[in-house]
């Protein structure tokens, strides 16, 4: 089966007035027809930098590398091509549904917009199609809500708003940047279970970025996680969490508060490094507990789904 | 909007009121006798009907080229927005440039010229308020232009993006809504200054003519006046100028203020 979503080797690149910094670099990953993937990372480890840069959505940013969405190539594409695509056969929602909303909008129109530029639908075939969406997301009175501006509306509101213009057009592809993270935990739950429903019913390929591993674990079926710019470690979702062999997702794991879980949470100690500077080993070298002298060389490369050159087998995985 | 501000709306209002009340009473022929008698460079004109008339005619042109400027500066941006690349480049070096030379040179400059194909004492409104427009585009355009870079970088710009909206209906349907409050402060804060500009420059004798004098003309062709017993009949027009440009002044900080709190 083709991939609906095909990455090889992505690498973003800014250069700055202090010297060039690379916020994502050999970047692989792909997304089969109705397939979920979760990337997992930092904030800073690059995860919504490689997709944003995937849909053109980084001006001023370099990227390089193969990227194909349903065959149609992405990087290298035109802005017209990129638009073209953009909201009608891959989406995204964002982080903040307090600011992703147009202010001075009629949230009705919002959602009609894509229906208008993608479909060519007049104003009221979009808008009775609008409110059809603002209902299958679960909002109440919609048509009512359809004549509502954003300041109106709650940020678990305005999230599902967001979903609806998403999936508007019924992308093949819907990509949720942190969708949750500035909600209410309750809201949280209730919108990752839309999405999921969402995802399920529509046979759409979905993209989860989060900080979250617990979250991201419970909807995706493989995991991608980042650290510094880099893939440190993909695979099914179930054997990543049982079995990490990257000493940094086996560190994540334990700082996951568990229900069982009794006493401290272990920490990872140490921060990120500066993307700046020059980096010749192992990203994580510095506050790996397994490090050797060989892990701060030279590169390590994705071999086997891993970075690492001391991978954890299963059993070694306590001492961590 | 603060008391200041408030107060500047009532003097623009007030000042409107004047030159409009004066032409309707000069058209009734039900004028009042004028309290500082016969303008002594014309004496068959009223100090009170050169005065008004010269209000009116400051206020128009700073009020006309206020607005041909901020149109001229807003597509400027816009096309430098969208555009990009070395366009935008072009345009924000070419302001940089424009800034450098000095206003009243230009004007005295492009006054000559205006004497020398269509001959005259002064320069015809409509050509000073051309002259105005074409000095006064550089900064407004230089202050859009940051104004709407720095809208694009807002949230549901990049959504707009993501949902396939073209760039050309990004800047004109969701970036220049949110753009009109500053728009509208930068054109009051225009005013001011075209006013002032064009007063130097008819002051000095370089704009228009005596006979259809603005404040500035009006205040330069009396100037003598102002060390004589009949300095009052220069007072009005003086207090009037300071008036005018104090009021667009506050009236625009007031909004100014407004548009970059709401950010």
């Amino acid at each position: 089966m083709s991939a609906l979503l095909e990455v090889t080797g992505l690498t973003v690149r800014f250069e700055t007035k202090r010297g060039g910094l690379t916020a994502a670099e050999d970047v692989s990953f792909s997304v089969p027809a109705g397939g979920t993937l979760g990337i997992v990372g930092e904030s800073g480890s690059g995860k919504s930098v490689s997709v944003l840069s995937l849909l053109g959505l980084l001006p001023g940013a370099k990227v390089t590398g193969t990227a194909s969405l349903e065959g149609k190539k992405l990087i290298g594409a035109s802005e017209a091509e990129l638009t073209k695509l953009r909201g009608d056969r891959v989406a995204m929602i964002f982080q903040d549904p307090m600011t992703s909303l147009d202010p001075s909008w009629r949230v009705g129109d919002q959602v009609a917009e894509p229906l208008r530029l993608h479909r060519g639908l007049d104003a009221a075939a979009a808008r009775a199609k609008a409110t059809a969406l603002l209902e299958s997301v679960g909002l109440p009175s919609p048509a009512e809500l359809a004549r509502a501006y954003p300041h109106h509306l709650s940020g678990g509101q305005r999230q599902r708003v967001m979903i609806a213009a998403a999936l508007a057009c019924e992308p093949a592809l819907l990509i949720a940047d942190e969708p949750t993270t500035a909600l209410d935990v309750t809201v949280q739950a209730q919108v990752m279970e839309l999405l999921a429903r969402l995802q399920r019913e529509r046979k759409m390929g979905l993209v989860l970025i989060s900080h979250d591993l617990g979250l991201v674990s419970e909807v995706c079926e493989e995991l991608l996680v980042m650290y510094a710019g880099q893939v440190v470690e993909r695979g099914p979702t179930k054997r990543l969490l049982s079995a990490p062999r990257h000493p940094y997702v086996a560190g994540l794991l334990a700082s996951t508060p568990t229900l069982e879980g009794t006493g401290r949470l272990k920490e990872i100690p140490g921060t990120v490094p500066d993307l700046r500077l020059p980096l010749p080993g192992c990203r994580f070298a510095e506050r790996c507990p397994q490090a050797r002298p060989e892990c701060t060389k030279s590169p390590v490369s994705l071999l086997d789904e891993v970075r690492c050159l001391f991978p954890l087998s299963p059993s070694r995985l306590s001492h961590v | 909007m603060n008391w200041r501000s408030r107060l500047g709306l009532l003097t623009l209002v007030l000042l409107a009121g004047l030159t409009f009340g004066h032409a309707a009473l000069t058209a009734l022929d039900a004028l009042p006798e004028c309290p500082f008698g016969a303008d002594p460079g014309m004496p068959y004109e009223t100090v009170c009907g050169q005065v008004i008339g010269g209000l009116w005619r400051s206020l128009l042109l700073g009020v006309t080229a206020g607005a041909g400027s901020c149109l001229a500066a807003t597509a400027l941006a816009l096309f430098a927005r969208r555009l990009g690349g070395r366009f935008e480049l072009g345009i924000e070096k070419g302001a940089e440039l424009f800034f450098s030379i000095p206003d009243l040179l230009v004007l005295i400059v492009l006054g000559f010229v205006s004497r020398a194909v269509w001959g005259g004492e002064g320069v015809t409104l409509p050509f000073m308020i051309a002259s105005l427009v074409a000095i006064g585009w550089a900064a407004p355009t230089r202050m859009v232009q940051n104004r709407l870079r720095s809208l694009e970088r807002l949230d549901f710009i990049t959504a707009a993006h993501a949902i396939g909206v073209p760039r050309t209906r990004v800047l004109l349907r969701h970036v220049l809504p949110m753009a009109w409050d500053y728009l509208l402060a930068i054109f009051l804060l225009r005013v001011p200054a075209i006013i002032l500009t064009e007063s130097t420059i008819s002051y000095l004798g370089f704009g228009l003519p005596l006979d259809q004098p603005s404040l500035g003309r009006y205040l330069g062709g009396h100037w003598q006046l102002l060390a004589t017993d009949d300095w009052v009949k220069v007072a009005p027009a003086w207090a009037l100028l300071a008036l005018l440009v104090v009021a667009f002044h506050q009236v625009g900080r007031g909004l100014l203020d407004r548009a970059e709190e709401a950010r």
